[in-house]
């Protein structure tokens, strides 16, 4: 059954890939009202993501398109060795701290990156981790990992970051 | 009898050629609209805050978007003022003699009765509420990356600002209560985005929404007993309701898109929110009690912010398309058009009378006229404003 959906995934990515490149949902894996799967609640709340260790998984970082809340081909290497390592440490909780460029306005972009940070979770269950380990939290434009007002800042910015609740 | 009298008097002083403003995508038309100023006048109050209170009062006069401040031999009506311990008595004669227009007593100390002063003058002219006694709420930012941001409240005219929250973390999205007394807002300061309510007179806050996730966004149901907010403990930012002192949610959006910033229209029947679940965000209205969301065309692509006017007749949104602009749909006529110039404008919030907004551009609030597009600064000495919201 999951792998008739990750086929069904993979084949939607690349369908609409093929035709709608700038728009959301590109991916199809999420963020298209058309496909079937469902979200799954949020655990309970545990740990504090403001003093969660965003650095020993810094590399797993999944960087987004403009407006996009798509887990773009390129970046899935880097939830697979995520996935891999919540599956090496199944009691460890985590957090996907989302985050986006300052361009756009202030509730939207805190929900947009909220739904960044859910996107990359949905993500991770598909590839069999536990969701009841992985919390997610929304900074919008507020937390910027680079400060300056240009394309290569804004790239930097639009983020989701995994970050080890203690 | 007043309406001829006041039409004697009313000259056409903005005859603005109806201009085009460039946007991105299909734009609708900015509508400079013609508009008609009466002609006022204020005599000196005297006293001690006398000055202060006739300043006041000439600022608040020329803002209301409805008079032109003259000298006293050129005014349709003259306002006139004493100041008394509990306030100011006021009182607004017409040139051509008989019945004042207005003839009563405001309290309060001198910038707030003179705040009344005009409101209780403005609407007896023009027939629609007075704003200058409002007040705003807002955020304001410090510096750089680890920026707080905390929630203020000031006067329309921006006097009398002061620090409501002292939370060391991120504060958005600050709105009254219908009556003013409560503001509702989100905050991270227990390290996710929960949604408080600050109640102004007991100084008390209260969390009403934790849930796992993210709760943000909430905004007061017109009789006050509800929240409208976004909620993404679904695994997903949805538009839900609440009590407004905190209890179980009902859901009312079921999206795989990015659904927030909930606002009700005037009578509680319906919510107008943003959603992203067909591309780039739009606003979607649907009944208050849950049901089809139906799109808004509003010509532009990426409106967010959403805000219904005090009389049910439009709303008004951010178009971030356009460089940070200010759009306004009309109800009836299901037209859209932009009603700003410039750039870096957001986050309009009507007042009383549904046609001035206040909106924050570039971090400074302003007090936009959607009828002739005119924005004036609300000055105060904090940065980064954001989120401004009026009390009705």
């Amino acid at each position: 059954m999951k792998y008739t959906y990750l086929t069904l995934l993979v084949l939607l990515a690349i369908l609409t890939g093929c035709s709608n490149d700038a728009k959301k949902g590109d991916g199809a894996a999420f963020g298209d009202s058309s496909d079937s799967i469902s979200d799954t609640a949020l655990p309970e709340r545990s740990g504090n993501p403001d003093t969660a260790d965003y650095e020993t998984l810094k590399s797993e970082t999944v960087l987004f398109a403009y407006d996009s809340f798509t887990i773009e081909a390129k970046e899935r290497p880097k939830l697979d060795k995520l996935a891999n390592y919540l599956s090496n440490n199944s009691s460890t909780k985590i957090v996907i701290a989302g985050h986006t460029d300052s361009r756009g306005t202030p509730q939207y972009n805190l929900a947009l990156s909220e739904k960044r940070a859910n996107a990359v979770r949905q993500y991770l269950i598909g590839l069999g981790a536990n969701g009841s380990n992985i919390s997610t939290v929304g900074y919008g434009e507020d937390r910027p990992a680079s400060e300056g007002e240009n394309d290569s800042a804004w790239n930097q910015n639009r983020r989701a970051s995994p970050g080890i609740l203690r | 009898m007043l309406l001829s009298l006041a039409m004697r008097f009313i000259l056409p002083i903005l005859l603005l050629t109806p201009c085009l403003l460039s946007a991105q995508s299909a734009a609708p038309v900015i509508v400079i609209e013609q508009t008609r100023k009466v002609d006022v006048a204020v005599s000196p109050i005297a006293g001690t805050e006398g000055p202060l209170a006739t300043r006041v009062l000439e600022e608040d006069l020329k803002r209301s978007g409805a008079c032109r401040v003259v000298e006293p031999t050129a005014a349709a009506f003259t306002l006139s003022g004493t100041l008394t311990p509990s306030g100011i008595a006021g009182k607004a004669s017409p040139r051509t003699g008989g019945a004042p227009l207005v003839e009563s007593s405001f309290s309060g100390d001198a910038r707030r009765a003179a705040h009344q002063f005009a409101d209780a003058f403005i609407e007896a002219l023009t027939g629609t509420p007075g704003f200058a006694s409002s007040r705003i709420t807002f955020a304001s930012a410090s510096a750089g990356k680890n920026r707080k941001k905390e929630i203020y409240i000031s006067d329309i005219d921006g006097a009398n600002a002061r620090q409501l929250t002292q939370d060391g973390a991120l504060g958005y999205g600050p709105k009254f209560s219908p009556d003013g007394s409560k503001i509702a807002y989100s905050s991270d300061k227990s390290g996710y985005r929960d949604t408080y309510v600050i109640d102004l007179n007991t100084k008390k806050r209260t969390c009403v929404a934790q849930f796992p996730g993210q709760n943000t966004g909430a905004a007061f149901s017109p009789n006050g007993s509800t929240l409208a907010l976004s909620l993404s403990k679904f695994g997903n930012p949805e538009i839900c309701t609440i009590p407004s002192t905190g209890g179980e949610p009902t859901r009312l959006t079921n999206a795989r898109g990015t659904d927030c910033s909930p606002t009700w229209s005037p009578d509680g029947t319906k919510i107008v929110y943003v959603s992203d679940e067909r591309g780039s965000p739009g606003l979607y209205i649907l009944p208050a009690t849950g049901g089809t969301p139906e799109k808004l065309n509003t010509e532009s692509s990426y409106t967010t912010e959403p805000d219904w006017s005090p009389d049910g007749k439009k709303i008004a949104y951010s178009i971030t398309s356009g460089g940070g602009q200010i759009g306004v749909y009309d109800m009836e006529s299901k037209k859209a058009r932009i009603v700003s110039r410039g750039s870096g404008l957001e986050s309009p919030s009507w007042t009383k009378n549904s046609r001035h907004l206040v909106c924050s551009q570039n971090g400074t609030l302003v007090l936009l006229d959607s009828m002739t597009g005119e924005a004036i600064k609300i000055p105060n000495n904090l940065s980064k404003n954001t989120e401004p919201n009026t009390t009705r």
